[in-house]
């Protein structure tokens, strides 16, 4: 089998094995010049937009902080009529708005710092967080769990709540998803209350516009690989060209040559390794 | 009764005050071995004489003291609970060595760079929860005094978010937190941990030629290991570790903070 390429067009460049790099080996030495400020100020760029990326990693760290901080605030209303199970609108609207950035373990982080003011772990509650006295095992439903993860919430109820929001989030990292318009949080008592309530809300959904969705959708899709401007532009251009061939195509076969060099891949070190068919093939030869 | 009480509470404030009293002399020597200026009778204060600087009139430490809400004593949670370690706060400058040790590399606009190192504020945690809202108020106080780096010692483990807080403006001022109970005892007095010195940056530049190394090809150290932590170790640092042998004497080793 031969490699060689069909430079039989002398205008054209003679085109490169894949292991050599280009701009070594170009004939003319100003195109070479030229070619080297290109890749240099090219590798800056990357290194631009790198740092660039680092730097938008670190803000949305920081967003998350920010998030963390003030979630630990909330609630705003705390008194009657307003609860965890019916909070205020703003302090609802607040809380799902600021919790699409967290990743599961920003809310344990949140829950950790609503704790450690004596709140009760889940935002939109503003009772504080149960103690118990004794050990560090208490028996709760016939159950042995920690006194620690008992006492991370003022009740049952408002752990689920907060389980509820949790599993909704989302385990990738938040500078990978920013600004993904799908991610919406529910609240557990969010869920319809009334057979009405839900057909209206059933109603609201089927409103959207089912094209003005899918365009939505591929959006999201796309900013989550990665490939809008937001994220990463493309970082080097890659031309991939094809080969050309001039041999004719020939299936491949498994049947072996009389030239030893096309079963190369078969020797270790210099040694054959004999397989049964080739075993048989081997005595034939002898004979 | 009355009595019975007062003496427990008692018991347990001595207890306290002298678990601190520890907690305060090694912090002092830590701040020494990283280079700071502080004289030997600012570590070698006796437990009567932190008992009566740093405690209430009659010995008796502050939180033990009657809380006029109630007709008895504090029970032990109570007083745990109360304002005990508000005093404990000091500063210290840069030795001079210290300042060599800390010098930048020169640059082409700065040939002639100022010291990284500074003053140090060191104050103890003084309130019952340790969470963004404390150690914000403690980074903004390090930054509006302009203080070079910060330590804090707390009797209460830090929040994750506020550790984040932490690393988040440590480009700006650096914070340290450090537990009551690592501080206990020196761990760089015992006799197992070799001696750990920190080389300044020439001395780094002078180690890597000489050995012909790489950074990367030394053996490293975690900026979280126990003595890294308590030297204040940043990464990039380089450590020689004296090691004492029964067979060759004294022999160093170099290690990379990491
Ligand atoms: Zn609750």
């Amino acid at each position: 089998m031969t490699d060689k390429p069909p430079s039989t067009d002398p205008t054209k460049k003679p085109l490169k094995g894949i292991l050599k790099k280009s701009k070594f080996i170009h004939p003319e030495p100003q195109a070479e010049l030229d070619e080297s400020i290109v890749s240099r100020a090219k590798a800056s760029q990357t290194a631009l937009q790198h740092a660039n990326i680092i730097a938008d990693r670190k803000r949305f760290q920081k967003h998350v902080l920010d998030c963390i901080i003030r979630l630990a605030e909330l609630p705003e209303a705390r008194n009657p009529p307003y609860s965890a199970e019916k909070p205020s609108e703003s302090d609802a609207a607040e809380f799902k708005a600021l919790i699409r950035a967290f990743q599961p373990s920003d809310f344990d982080d949140l829950v950790e710092e609503r704790n450690v003011t004596g709140l009760c772990g889940y935002t939109l509650c503003g009772n504080p967080r149960l103690r118990y006295k004794g050990g560090d095992w208490k028996l709760h439903n016939n159950v042995i769990v920690k006194k620690a993860e008992l006492e991370r919430w003022c009740s049952q109820d408002c752990a689920r709540r907060a389980m509820y929001v949790k599993v909704q989030l989302n385990e990738t990292a938040t500078w990978e998803r920013a600004g993904i318009p799908s991610i919406l949080i529910d609240l557990m008592d969010e869920r319809a209350r009334t057979d009405e309530e839900k057909v209206e809300q059933k109603m609201a959904r089927i409103e959207l516009d089912d094209r003005r969705r899918a365009a939505q959708d591929s959006e999201a899709l796309a900013m989550e690989r990665e490939s809008t401007k937001r994220s990463i532009q493309p970082r080097m251009d890659i031309p991939i060209k094809e080969k050309m061939v001039t041999t004719a195509a020939e299936a491949p076969s498994l049947q072996e040559d009389e030239d030893a060099d096309t079963d190369i891949h078969m020797m270790i070190e210099g040694h054959r390794v004999k397989t049964q068919g080739k075993k048989n093939q081997g005595v034939d030869g002898a004979t | 009764m009355a009595d019975e009480e007062f003496s427990g509470a008692t018991e347990l404030a001595h207890k306290t005050t002298t678990k601190i009293w520890r907690v305060w002399r090694t912090t002092h020597e830590m701040c020494k071995d990283r280079g700071y200026e502080i004289s030997d009778a600012e570590i070698q204060v006796g437990l009567d004489e932190f008992r009566r600087q740093y405690t209430g009139v009659d010995g008796l430490p502050e939180y033990v003291l009657p809380n006029p809400r109630h007709t008895t004593w504090l029970s032990r949670e109570e007083h745990e609970d109360c304002d005990s370690r508000s005093r404990l706060k000091f500063t210290a400058r840069p030795s001079d060595h210290m300042n060599k040790l800390h010098m930048p590399a020169p640059t082409k606009d700065t040939p002639n760079p100022d010291t990284e190192a500074g003053n140090v504020w060191v104050e103890f945690l003084n309130s019952e929860s340790f969470g963004t809202k404390e150690i914000r108020r403690f980074i903004e106080f390090c930054s509006n005094n302009h203080y070079r780096s910060g330590i804090l010692v707390s009797h209460l483990p830090i929040s994750a978010a506020a550790r984040k807080m932490i690393s988040a403006t440590q480009s700006f001022t650096n914070v340290e937190v450090f537990l009551e109970d690592d501080l206990l005892i020196n761990i760089t007095h015992h006799t197992l941990v070799p001696k750990h010195i920190l080389l300044s940056r020439d001395e780094k530049i002078a180690l890597l030629k000489r050995y012909r190394l790489k950074e990367t090809q030394l053996p490293r150290i975690l900026v979280k290991d126990p003595v890294a932590a308590y030297l204040g170790l940043k990464k990039g640092n380089v450590v020689k570790i004296i090691r004492k042998s029964e067979t060759a004497g004294r022999y160093a080793s170099y290690r990379i903070c990491v």
